[in-house]
């Protein structure tokens, strides 16, 4: 062995390996084959159902087995077929040599013991074979968990030993999970989407963090993602992986300048930029993503393009269309503070929005951006009027939300249209498509029976879903169905205002992108106006006309998209737009 | 053109058969009863449960001795031991004791299905409406629901039972009374998550009313955990109607009631053991089947345990 070759790390050698489910064997991974040297690091690109955190699970000797089954493969730790070891030698792996940080800082630590409890403990459960012995004192111990903090760059590191989790914010969690990765000093360090669930910002911290690490401390990287930008600014050499299959291999710049297979193609094109967007975001070939996701085709509408029209007719009569003002929202000076009684007997509040104003014009569509604890869900719910509010004045269609009459409330919950973030839980598990898309129908005009059916068939085919839904359950449907299927409810009452709360932060790139396809074609076909709420500024700089940039409950920044993207005139702007990759 | 097109997707809706219509409910239950199925201790309980129910439905066409049921007195063939012709023996009196067993299941099932029954009703709308008002509602509701979860349930339906009178009826009556607010809790959890849900809320967003939310939106999403306490509960009932006949207090001999037979077989053990052994037998039989039934549902109706 050599110094002048570079030392194997981790090589994976045809691995397979496949779910015994209900409905038979799913195979999740099909011949996998990888290799890691030294302080080498390479990622892992997929979607949903890929098989990337599969193929983390198995180095890890993680799978649940049953169901998982690995048939076929080996994978190599150190020229060591892993996949042969006692769960004795694998714990003293886990940990020591290799180590994982996952996706979710929020869940992995545990709430009811100190950071400092939990990093000790891992120290001690590798005494055997770890930097300290079985005698080993806890002050040791202590000091060296504390200068693995330090080594994330933590502030305060000796105060945050003595820390409960719920004190940490989400990234600062994540700093925590990763040193405690680093504390077995791992020459392997398996990173499972550890980002995903942080805001914008910080990720791109803590992407600069593991960069430095890994320079620092000469730890090889398994970088998992969905997101190509992060690989590409952290990895060398990237994986692409679809369907339980390898698709793609290389040098990451090579693979998303010049990518070989379709599917590489597509995700590379499918996410929207933060400038110059083109007027449909492309999709990946349907052909391709029928197989496993069992989306429909992406089709522009063909009310646009053929002029036959399977769209659904306006059964409402588009009413207020002539009413005088252009403003059809206006929100004026609004403040809302929460009030929490706290254990100790007294009252915390907590101002959430402090003084926001704007207007909507009709047809226009404004996208709201903050990251977490800016105030833009509470501003969301205010304008659906699904919570109250302190002092201000919110106007929806010159009429002041506060003042509502019953039949004018009925009327506003008609023309105003939520779509929320999470698809999974907007529609109700026990009822069909059929009875979820009906609901505001069957609440707000007279449609019945027959008409009713077919009106929402009609609706399906307009997300471009066939009528074969109908009778599904939302159980058996994917992430961006689910969101196709809320839209089209959104859109049954030929509404006058969309409210689209994170429409696609649940939903793979090439998901999302067909999803805000749909969302635009709508809109131009409905005149609808649009409020957005999301993190994400390219998805608003694709879809909006204005942006509102939010923090802490102020209106930091507003304008027009383009303007306020490519000359950010407020520090923290600038800041978000940097953090996109 | 496009009219044309929907009626044409409307023809072809019409002739979907029933099996493609209910798909996805067909695949669930098949779901459901392989899980189940692979469950040993549930398909026990379930035998037990269905052979204790048909026994109660032809109970009175196939007992030898139906005369006995009301109490009939042959002294000369008093506490016999089980033989060819009384399988289980007779009493003090002669009377069959298979006989009064299998017709104690009628009986018993009644009990605890009217107590469950009852105890439901009350209860899910109290837990119900605890969860949806909030505030000064939720309190009263849930203040009540502990000042009776603290004092034993069997002891305060003892009380009540005294203070009515002994009987059938009033011991249903007192068992139900007490045991309603195990549901309030249950339901009044469940329904504070529920309304929680993104699907609540947008129903409430596109203008849904609050007893369509309760009714189209809650109440389904509460069966599950209704349907698994229900099941075990019908155990308890059955063990609770058995204590307070064995008190004195429920059926009142001679009628043929497992707790009551009991609580007079007692003075005869243990020489004539088997006038307590098959009434006591045939309680813990059904409220052991009753148990892993409910076992066996919750495992496949949980959540957790869903694809």
């Amino acid at each position: 062995m050599g110094d002048e070759i570079m030392k194997s790390l981790l090589k994976i050698e045809n691995l397979s390996v496949k779910f015994n489910t209900f409905d038979g064997e799913v195979k999740a991974l099909k011949n996998i084959n990888m290799e890691l040297n030294q302080g080498d690091s390479i990622g892992i690109v997929g979607e949903t159902g890929s098989g990337k955190s599969v193929t983390a699970k198995t180095i890890m000797g993680l799978l649940p087995s049953p169901p998982a089954e690995v048939t076929n493969g080996k994978v190599f730790f150190e020229n060591q077929d892993i996949l042969t070891l006692s769960d004795r030698k694998m714990r003293q792996l886990r940990g020591n040599d290799i180590a994982i940080v996952f996706q979710d800082p929020m869940t992995y630590l545990n709430p009811v013991l100190k950071v400092g409890t939990q990093l000790v403990d891992v120290l001690r459960a590798h005494t055997d074979t770890g930097n300290f012995s079985r005698g080993s004192s806890y002050s040791d111990m202590k000091s060296f968990a504390i200068s693995t903090l330090k080594q994330v760059r933590l502030p305060n590191a000796e105060m945050l030993f003595e820390y409960y989790p719920h004190q940490l914010s989400g990234g600062m969690r994540q700093r925590v999970l990763i040193a405690m990765a680093l504390l077995g000093r791992p020459k392997l360090l398996i990173a499972d989407e550890p980002t995903t669930a942080l805001d914008v910002t910080v990720q791109a911290e803590i992407v600069q963090l593991l960069k430095e690490l890994s320079d620092e401390l000469n730890i090889s990287f398994l970088f998992i993602s969905h997101d190509l930008g992060l690989i590409s600014s952290v990895c060398r050499y990237v994986h692409v992986m679809f369907r339980g299959e390898v698709v793609e291999s290389g040098l990451t710049q090579q693979v998303f300048n010049t990518p070989q297979h379709p599917y590489t193609k597509g995700l590379v094109s499918c996410r929207p930029s933060i400038l110059n967007n083109p007027e449909r975001l492309k999709t990946i070939d349907k052909n391709l993503l029928d197989g496993i996701t069992q989306e429909q085709p992406d089709r522009k509408l063909s009310a646009a393009t053929t002029g036959s029209s399977s769209k659904p007719s306006p059964v409402i009569p588009q009413h207020a269309k002539e009413q005088a003002s252009a403003t059809v929202l206006s929100v004026q000076n609004l403040s809302k503070t929460y009030i929490v009684n706290s254990l100790d007997g007294k009252t915390v509040s907590h101002q959430a929005l402090k003084g926001v104003s704007f207007d909507l014009e009709r047809g226009k569509s404004l996208g709201i951006v903050g990251e977490s604890g800016s105030g833009k869900s509470t501003l969301l719910k205010i304008i659906l009027k699904l919570l109250d509010y302190q002092s201000g004045k919110v106007f929806f269609e010159d009429q002041d939300l506060t003042n509502f009459s019953r039949k004018s409330l009925k009327l506003f919950r008609k023309r105003v249209q939520p779509v929320f973030q999470d698809p999974h839980s907007s529609l109700n598990p026990r009822m069909t498509l059929l009875r979820s898309i009906s609901e505001p129908l069957l609440l707000h005009t007279n449609l019945r029976g027959y008409d009713l059916q077919k009106r929402v068939i009609e609706l399906l085919e307009s997300v471009d879903l066939s009528k074969d839904f109908l009778y599904r359950y939302p159980h058996e449907l994917s992430g961006g169905q689910k969101q196709r299927v809320c839209v089209a409810r959104a859109i049954s009452l030929n509404p006058s205002m969309l409210i689209l709360d994170e429409p696609t932060s649940a939903l793979d790139v090439s998901v999302q992108a067909q999803v805000l396809n749909l969302i635009k074609d709508l809109q131009e076909y409905y005149k609808f106006t649009l409020v957005m709420v999301t993190h994400d500024l390219p998805v608003v700089s694709f879809m909006c006309n204005d942006v509102i940039v939010m923090k802490d409950g102020l209106i930091v920044e507003s304008g027009n998209v383009d303007t306020v993207v490519s000359k950010p005139s407020q520090d923290y702007t600038k800041k978000l737009i940097d953090s996109v990759i | 053109m496009k009219t044309k097109t929907a009626t044409q997707s409307i023809t072809a809706k019409n002739e979907v058969s029933f099996s493609e219509r209910h798909a996805s409910r067909i695949r669930s239950a098949k779901i459901h009863i392989k899980t189940f199925s692979k469950n040993t201790s549930a398909m026990l309980g379930l035998v037990i449960v269905l052979s204790f129910l048909t026994i109660a439905a032809i109970g009175p066409w196939i007992v030898p001795f139906p005369e006995d049921a009301a109490g009939s007195i042959n002294l000369d063939i008093k506490l016999q031991a089980p033989n060819a012709v009384h399988w289980f023996g007779t009493d003090e009196v002669g009377n069959d004791i298979f006989t009064r067993v299998v017709l104690g299941t009628r009986v018993t099932l009644q009990i605890a299905l009217i107590v469950t029954g009852v105890a439901m009703l009350i209860g899910v709308p109290l837990g119900m409406i605890a969860g949806l008002a909030g505030g000064f509602v939720q309190e009263v509701i849930m203040r009540i629901t502990d000042i009776f979860l603290s004092i034993p349930g069997l002891v305060l339906a003892i009380a009540i039972v005294g203070a009515l009178g002994p009987g059938i009826v009033n011991a249903m009556l007192a068992l139900s009374l007490v045991w309603w607010p195990g549901y309030v809790r249950l339901i009044q959890a469940k329904t504070l998550s529920l309304k929680n849900e993104i699907y609540v809320e947008s129903a409430r967003a596109v203008g849904a009313s609050q007893l369509r939310i309760v009714f189209v939106h809650i109440l389904p999403n509460c069966t599950s955990p209704i349907v698994v306490k229900a099941s075990m509960d019908m155990g308890m009932a059955i063990l609770g109607a058995a204590s307070l006949g064995f008190l004195g207090l429920g059926a009142q001999p001679p009628y043929p009631e497992w707790g009551a037979m009991i609580s007079i077989a007692r003075t005869y053990l243990p020489d004539w053991w088997w006038y307590s052994f098959f009434p006591g037998m045939a309680i813990s039989l059904t409220v052991l089947g009753f148990n892993l039934l409910g076992d066996g549902l919750r495992d496949i109706l949980d959540p957790q345990y869903r694809d």
